[in-house]
């Protein structure tokens, strides 16, 4: 059974859309462990890291999420493990997860020197484990490869052995290939796949909120499967945000103080797929019931404005169970742009 | 002169002099000095105007202080540039009290020359009214010093009005309905005495039976809520606060300068001190007249007599909402009114005399229910039937009332045509209390006997001094969050002040690491509840920051986990200094989870607040206000008059919790308030209340401070 760690320099590079795509592509029956998460979900007493998750209910895996998961905190970690047997309980969990699959795939936590502290970064537990290292970049093209290289010399010296290198959210692939891949290959650094962007992976749903922001629903189950395309903040007057094209958009989110009531009402009238009001400021009983009428989802949040355009800025617009277009455009990029045999 | 001046002599001045007295018939300064005379003023009027002359016949002087005989009252009428300087001379003769009556000050932003003009004058020992106002008029010495009616009429009610052209409506209002004054002030910017000033006086004034006031905003609010107790125990007080709606209380402020305190709390102090408040001028005027007519009742048992049933039912309706007690003994009722009312009418309270009942009918009714002794006061109605002749209706009444002269409370409403509205005006006329619509008319019986309980069930304020709290441990509490430039109270600080006030909380440890959390959780023994702690995160729960009922190690570990990264999501750059581990005590139940709080009021002072607890608390909206100190049984009536008290008498099968510890620990809020000026808001949400005996549990609290005293000064 083939073990592969997937690692990334920064938190948000797309190593679960990765991982998912190549599940889904290489049509092997394959295993999953995320042993430092950094997405915690707590429920039922228990805590689970997102993604674990996510791979659980997707592909039907008989481990439980908060198995796949060893901690989110270095003190429970340092509490709870120590040298030796935080390397113990790792084959552990590897021999119960790919148990009769073709191949585990290990998730490194957000960046790959993350829980370095408690010898949970992607270095040790591919020393652990065993198998190999593949690295997710994403980014500007200089810094995509200042983090490659860095990381071959580091790799290198580590004694860990390199996969290879899959640049995701590529802006224009040809290009890149065209302007880098010699370079690259000159410096023997193996290129796995180069993935498009694709726009439709940062969209979300309205009830993605209700699970990653701490909100108030005002508005019961109406239009939580709401596409969320484009945020608007209204903080002008309402005739000034009529006028604005991006207001008039398909797909948008307002974000807006709770007492603005014409703003809401603006929101509401334009179709809106989501009213974050800030502020703690119930709005009149009015509006929350034109908002169900309408099937416009209306969160409440306790923060401002400003403190709320700024979670949602660092919202990820993470996978769940039923997005299947998102699951199926994921399986075609990876299918068409990434070496699927040589990583599996 | 230093020292404040007696302020008798502002309601009954010797002597007058009106700065800026004109020659011109239209100016105010004219129609000032002719109001004085006309209305009979007895004492010295000293027209003050630098051309010298003559002033509807009176010798005027060119400055006040060429003026030989001492100055009770100068009213100023001059504009606001010259009133500086006026005010000087006013004082420096020794003027007792200037009326400014010139605008031009706070009202538009000019604060300074406000100040500076109640400043010379307070260290001249003079007092001022205004500036922005329309005058005063005061029955003693017949003294109209307004530029409103000339007909207002000396009698018993004293009205004391934060808005000036508001005043003058009132004052000729008052001369159409036939209301008798004792006194009128118009206060204005209020810059110097306030409607406390007035009412310090207007308390033991035998003149002054009853007291109406329209206000905007609130100043020395503490002050008020302690005279107005005292005023509402001696006599009726009648209050009609503007600004109930926030957009008219943002109107209210830019109009005189003053913030409009919050319409809840103002109205529920109100309530508290016994001041009766009206919805518009109409209804306070109408209550006034009412209760300035009738005797006090002698009891609660009210009759309703009524020939159409559906007037009956609203009237009963209207009972309810003014607070009116129907008499309920059905064996007394049959035996008064069998004689008159027929075999198809009905002798429950409504007393239906049916839609035949003739005018003799009626005052039969309205002799039997007047001669018994059981029956303290009457609402009769009418519909206008073919049975009885409207245009006699007066006629009858006026026997039966102005006759009787009865010593118990009667109103009247009649509903029809013209012939009966002529017989409403008719009756109006020789002040018989009579009205169309029937929430007018039980509306004044509601009035009158709001105020008659508040004479005869006043209650005395616990002291907060003989409340024991621990006020050492509270200050080094304080001071140590003060030294930390917090203006807060962490919540184990929180608990800290709770456990010195004698405030049951829950055993609680707090722990840097989860090493700590688990050895905490070993000391108190599972199950336990885990609390962020961090100086960034006030709000806890919507930060995702409590977790309860944690019955192991392993759920605690994970609640430790979650609540680190819900608190990191919450606010990235909080600073955490680790968890609150408590014991979970008992199995809630959610009926009996309440919120108590004390809060600061700007307005008011120490204020403490009672409702129903838990997250909702902002959505239900249902808690009551009362100005602290105040009596035990004063905090039980706060808590009664929630929708949410009948949790606490036992619903659906729970048992009935300790109401007497609710009390106490609302006055220990109270009290720690009173005695510790750094705090300025505490809230306790949820307050637990267990079964009967078995206390209250302060489970939650936050404690905010007022800046350091370093940053006040």
């Amino acid at each position: 059974m083939k073990k592969i760690v997937v690692a990334s320099t920064n938190k948000s590079a797309g190593k679960t859309c990765i991982i998912t795509g190549l599940i889904k592509a290489s049509g092997k029956k394959c295993g999953y462990l995320k042993p430092f998460g950094d997405r915690l979900v707590y429920g039922g007493k228990k805590i689970w890291d997102l993604d674990a998750g996510f791979m659980a209910a997707s592909f039907n895996l008989s481990e439980k999420a908060e198995d796949m998961t060893l901690g989110f905190d270095h003190s429970k970690i340092k509490y709870a493990y120590d040298e030796k047997t935080i390397g113990k309980k790792l084959s552990d969990m590897c021999a119960k997860a790919g148990k009769g699959k073709d191949a585990l795939i290990i998730e490194g936590g957000s960046e790959m020197w993350h829980g370095a502290s408690v010898l949970l970064d992607a270095v040790s537990v591919t020393k652990h484990v065993g198998g190999s290292l593949a690295l997710v970049v994403d980014g500007e093209e200089y810094d995509v490869l200042d983090d490659i290289f860095f990381m071959k010399k580091y790799l290198d010296a580590s004694g860990v052995k390199f996969a290879g290198v899959i640049i995701n959210k590529a802006a224009d692939v040809e290009s890149f290939k065209k302007t880098y891949l010699a370079q690259l290959k000159k410096e023997k650094i193996n290129v796995l796949g180069i993935i498009p962007r694709a726009k439709e992976l940062s969209y979300y749903k309205a009830k993605h909120l209700l699970d990653h922001i701490i909100v108030k629903n005002l508005t019961g189950n109406a239009g939580l499967e709401k596409t969320i395309k484009s945020v608007f903040v209204g903080d002008m007057a309402e005739n000034a945000a009529l006028s604005n094209t991006a207001f008039k958009s398909e797909g948008k989110m307002v974000i807006t103080s709770g007492d603005r009531s014409d703003m809401i009402l603006a929101a509401i009238e334009t179709a809106s797929s989501c009213i974050l009001l800030t502020n703690g400021r119930m709005p009149h009983a009015n509006l929350i019931t034109k908002a169900v009428h309408a099937q416009i989802p209306m969160f409440l949040v306790p923060t401002d404005t400003y403190r709320t355009v700024t979670q949602i800025e660092h919202l990820e617009p993470l996978l769940t169970k039923d997005d299947k277009e998102k699951t199926d455009l994921l399986k075609e990029l990876v299918k068409k742009n990434a070496r699927i045999k040589e990583i599996l | 002169m230093t020292g404040k001046p007696d302020i008798k002599y502002l309601f009954e001045p010797r002597t007058v002099a009106v700065i800026g007295a004109s020659h011109n018939p239209e100016k105010i300064g004219y129609k000032i000095v002719e109001n004085i005379l006309a209305c009979g003023y007895g004492g010295n009027v000293y027209p003050i105007n630098p051309e010298g002359g003559e002033i509807l016949g009176i010798s005027a002087y060119k400055s006040v202080a060429d003026v030989k005989e001492d100055i009770d009252v100068a009213v100023i009428t001059i504009p606001a540039k010259s009133v500086y300087e006026a005010v000087r001379s006013c004082a420096d003769k020794g003027v007792k009290f200037s009326l400014v009556i010139s605008s031009g000050f706070s009202e538009i932003g000019d604060v300074e020359s406000e100040k500076k003009i109640v400043s010379y004058a307070r260290e001249h020992g003079m007092r001022i009214i205004g500036p922005n106002i329309f005058g005063m008029y005061g029955a003693k010495a017949s003294f109209n010093a307004t530029f409103g009616t000339r007909d207002v009429l000396p009698g018993d009610v004293a009205i004391i009005t934060q808005s000036g052209a508001l005043g003058i409506s009132l004052m000729g209002r008052t001369a159409v309905d036939k209301l008798g004054l004792s006194s009128m002030f118009s206060l204005g910017n209020k810059s110097d005495i306030d409607e406390s000033d007035l009412l310090e006086y207007l308390i033991d004034d035998p003149e002054t039976k009853i007291i109406m006031m329209y206000i905007e905003g609130i100043k020395q609010g503490e002050r008020l809520v302690s005279l107005l107790r005292k005023a509402a125990k001696k006599k009726p007080v009648i209050v009609i606060k503007a600004g109930r709606s926030r957009r008219g209380a943002i109107a209210a402020a830019s109009h005189t300068g003053a913030l409009a305190g919050a319409d809840n709390v103002f109205s529920d102090i109100m309530k508290q001190c016994g001041v009766i408040r009206a919805e518009s001028i109409q209804e306070a005027l109408d209550w006034c007249k009412y209760i300035s007519e009738t005797r006090q009742p002698n009891g609660e048992n009210t009759v309703i007599l009524t020939n159409g049933g559906g007037m009956g039912v609203m009237a009963a309706d209207a009972c309810e909402k003014y607070s009116v007690n129907l008499f309920d003994d059905q064996e007394t009722l049959k035996k008064i009114f069998a004689p008159v009312v027929p075999a198809f009418g009905s002798m429950k309270n409504p007393v239906d005399l049916t839609g035949q009942a003739t005018l003799e009918n009626y005052k039969t009714a309205i002799e039997a229910a007047l001669q018994n002794k059981d029956i303290h006061s009457i609402i009769c109605l009418g519909c206008e039937t073919a049975f009885f002749d409207a245009g006699k209706i007066s006629e009858m009444i006026k026997k039966t009332y102005l006759e009787a002269r009865p010593d118990k409370p009667v109103v009247f409403s009649f509903f029809g045509g013209a012939r009966i509205e002529e017989c409403i005006k008719e009756l109006k006329d020789a002040n018989i209390p009579a009205f169309s619509d029937v929430y007018e008319s039980v509306s004044c019986m509601g009035a009158l006997y709001a105020s008659y309980r508040n004479t005869k069930y006043a209650v005395e304020s616990t002291d907060p001094q003989k409340i024991k709290i621990d006020d050492k441990a509270i200050e080094s509490v304080i001071k140590k969050a003060l030294d930390d430039g917090r203006q807060f109270l962490m919540p184990y600080e929180g608990e800290a002040v709770m456990a010195a006030a004698g405030i049951r909380v829950p055993r609680n440890y707090i722990a840097a690491t989860i090493e700590d959390a688990v050895k905490c959780a070993e000391k108190i023994g599972y199950p336990v509840v885990l609390k962020i702690v961090s100086r960034d995160i006030i709000h806890k729960s919507d930060a995702g920051g409590v977790i309860v009922n944690l019955e192991n190690e392993n759920e605690l570990m994970d609640a430790y986990q979650a609540i680190m990264f819900n608190a990191k999501k919450y606010k990235p750059d909080a600073h955490i200094e680790g968890v609150q581990v408590s014991e979970m005590l008992a199995k809630l139940t959610k009926d009996a989870e309440v919120i108590a709080g004390a809060i600061r009021d700007k307005s008011f002072g120490p204020v403490v607040m009672y409702g129903l607890g838990g997250i909702y608390v902002e959505v239900m909206n249902d808690v009551s206000f009362r100005s602290y100190p105040m009596a035990k049984q004063e905090i039980l009536d706060m808590i009664n008059e929630t929708r949410s008290s009948k949790l606490l008498a036992g619903v659906r099968g729970s048992s009935r919790k300790d109401v007497s510890a609710v009390i106490d620990t609302l006055a220990k809020l109270g009290t720690i308030l009173v005695r510790h000026d750094d705090i300025t808001d505490i809230e306790v949400n949820p307050l637990v209340v267990y079964d009967e005996n078995k206390g209250a549990l302060a489970l939650d609290v936050r404690i905010l401070l007022a800046k350091s005293k370093e940053v006040k000064k």
